[in-house]
């Protein structure tokens, strides 16, 4: 049999779950995207700084490794919820950036070469394909942040002695709390800004314009109301705010921290109503 | 033939304008064409049909499915091939016709073998490793046509399919859309505003006119009667001829310039009519066929339904 051969024929054998049809979504943009060098190469360099740390938390643990060495002594840096603060803070940066990279190309190409027909003329419904959307980012995401962390997380509580796990066992909870609002935070907010500009470069534009002008506005009206509370608007001192919350390391954010969470939490549900209004088959002009 | 495409009251209202208008009807041919002006609403049926519009009364059965109730399984049964640009982009054509599959639920290995199939059986396959945007109109409309039917759909709709093609690649199109369906294994829809394209496909058409149906019509059972209806002009004794086909069991009246509109009974066709003429020593100056094309029945079903 060749595949020149006319054949139209119906497909006789078990349709694949929901679950897999899923994840073809993620698994044919992942090829897309690591086709780009940025994005191998962002990807590749988030992995320094969790690498670091685990290479400092081993030679912490194993002094005899530094004899000869300036730091014969000991490393005088604790690992406690700080470090791994300062580590979450540093991956945000390097999320924040794979975020403009992948984020935009996600949906906003589907709306513009008018895909989503094809798309929801199968067994996929609009969540499904959000969802399927969604686990491309949060999945790289998740790669950088919480999966790496727990590792360092995993080396520190294995290496020390009982005492420690026994003082810093909330840092686990921290590292998956912290990250999951993160990636839950970031990868909709780029679907949700792709999908209304529906062009990869203004969306990356305004994305990087999401961090600065509600943070200005937020600003002014604080000059202006002799107010504290301007700074939610100011989504990365909000982030800042919960990261102070969640490890304790100094922001000085001047917001309330449910303020802080509010605000993060109300730009993701933002974010999906936008979605839900632009995702459909095809608009309705009233 | 049992029921394929059942309307039962169905009514679609986009914002404030009601596009559909209480459907009704039952189609049953392999290849049903939805024919009307732009704007009579046969790409908001087909949208309706594939659950992208939620009727505001009524409903309709494809297949024997509901296609409100039973919206998913109604769209792992059909492949769609949708009028405007529907492409992903930085993809090959193989890639773009194998994810859709997968998406319909075809296993990985199954549905890219399938798409070198079905890109090689729409005569894409020498470029199917080419980027989707590379491609020419004609050839985008031809991927449409194959990732609509890589996952073997049992029903096809196709929404326009000739749209921007230049006329050897609209017969090349018309051809695959009659070899899908003398294959046998795939109900057509076909939607178009091309009369010809309809003519050439489908054996039913489903005319609509603001949003109501104007016309329904098989168009199989009125080639069937075009065949026994036929106009002869005779020279040499018009009366005895008459009264001769009449005899044959023929309804004979007479038409224009002198011709006569006979209605052939079973068993008596054109080799019995000249047999007969010789009989009698008459001389057929014309016989044709009474043709009563698409064009007819769609302009007057524009003049009366609606």
């Amino acid at each position: 049999m060749t595949v020149r051969a006319r054949r139209f024929r119906p497909f006789e054998g078990t349709p694949t779950s929901t679950l897999t049809r899923l994840l073809v979504l993620p698994r044919y943009a992942w090829k897309e995207a690591f086709q780009a060098k940025l994005v191998t190469g962002a990807f590749t360099a988030s992995f320094l700084a969790p690498v670091g740390a685990l290479v400092l938390v081993w030679l912490k643990h194993n002094i005899a490794a530094l004899a000869n060495t300036p730091l014969a002594g000991g490393i005088p840096l604790p690992i406690d919820e700080k470090f791994f603060g300062w580590l979450l803070v540093t991956q945000s940066y390097f999320a924040f950036a794979l975020t403009l990279f992948v984020g935009p190309s996600l949906v906003s190409p589907d709306l513009v070469n008018g895909a989503l027909p094809l798309y929801f003329s199968r067994p996929l419904s609009r969540w499904q394909y959000v969802l399927g959307k969604l686990l491309v980012l949060a999945a790289l995401l998740s790669a950088i942040t919480w999966v790496p962390l727990l590792v360092v997380f995993v080396l520190q509580a294995s290496l020390a002695e009982g005492a420690w796990i026994a003082e810093h066992a909330g840092i686990a909870g921290s590292i998956l709390l912290g990250s999951l609002l993160l990636v839950l935070f970031l990868s909709l907010a780029s679907m949700a800004v792709s999908a209304w500009v529906r062009n990869r470069a203004v969306a990356r534009g305004l994305l990087i314009g999401l961090g600065i002008v509600p943070a200005v506005f937020g600003q002014a009206l604080n000059g202006i109301l002799d107010v504290e509370w301007g700074g939610v608007l100011n989504l990365g001192l909000a982030w800042g705010r919960v990261l102070e919350g969640l490890f304790g390391i100094p922001v000085r954010a001047g917001i309330p921290l449910g303020g802080a969470w509010a605000s993060l939490l109300t730009a993701t549900a933002l974010s999906l109503l936008l979605l839900r209004r632009k995702l459909r088959a095809f608009e309705v002009v009233r | 033939m049992t029921a394929f495409l059942e309307l039962d009251g169905l009514s679609v209202r986009l914002g404030r304008r009601d596009v559909l208008r209480d459907l009704r009807g039952t189609l049953a041919g392999r290849a049903i064409g939805l024919l009307g002006p732009n704007g009579a609403g046969k790409t908001t049926l087909l949208h309706t049909l594939l659950g992208f519009f939620r009727p505001s009364s009524g409903t309709a059965r494809l297949a024997g499915l509901d296609v409100v109730k039973e919206s998913r399984e109604v769209r792992r049964t059909v492949g769609y091939m949708p009028e405007n640009d529907a492409f992903v982009a930085g993809i090959s054509g193989v890639r773009y016709v194998a994810m859709f599959a997968e998406l319909s639920g075809l296993p990985r290995a199954e549905a890219l073998e399938r798409a070198h199939e079905a890109l090689f059986s729409v005569g894409l396959g020498e470029v199917r490793y080419r980027n989707l945007e590379t491609y020419s109109l004609g050839m985008k409309q031809l991927a449409k046509l194959a990732q609509a039917i890589a996952h073997g759909p049992r029903v096809l709709f196709l929404d326009e399919p000739t749209n921007g093609l230049d006329p050897p690649a609209r017969q090349r199109m018309i051809r695959l859309v009659k070899e899908i369906r003398e294959a046998g294994e795939i109900r057509v829809v076909l939607s178009s505003h091309l009369l010809r394209d309809v003519e050439e496909c489908c054996d039913e058409v489903l005319i609509l006119k603001d949003g109501k149906i104007a016309a329904l019509c098989d168009l199989e059972a009125e080639r069937r009667a075009n065949r026994r209806l036929v106009e002869l002009e005779a020279a040499g004794g018009n009366g005895d001829f008459a009264e001769a086909l009449a005899s044959l069991g023929c309804t004979v009246a007479p038409g224009i310039r002198r011709r006569l509109k006979v209605v052939l009974p079973e068993g008596v066709g054109p080799r019995e009519l000249f047999r007969l003429a010789g009989e009698k020593g008459v001389q057929l100056r014309h016989l044709a066929y009474q043709r009563d094309s698409l064009e007819e029945i769609f302009l007057r079903a524009m003049e009366n339904g609606g």
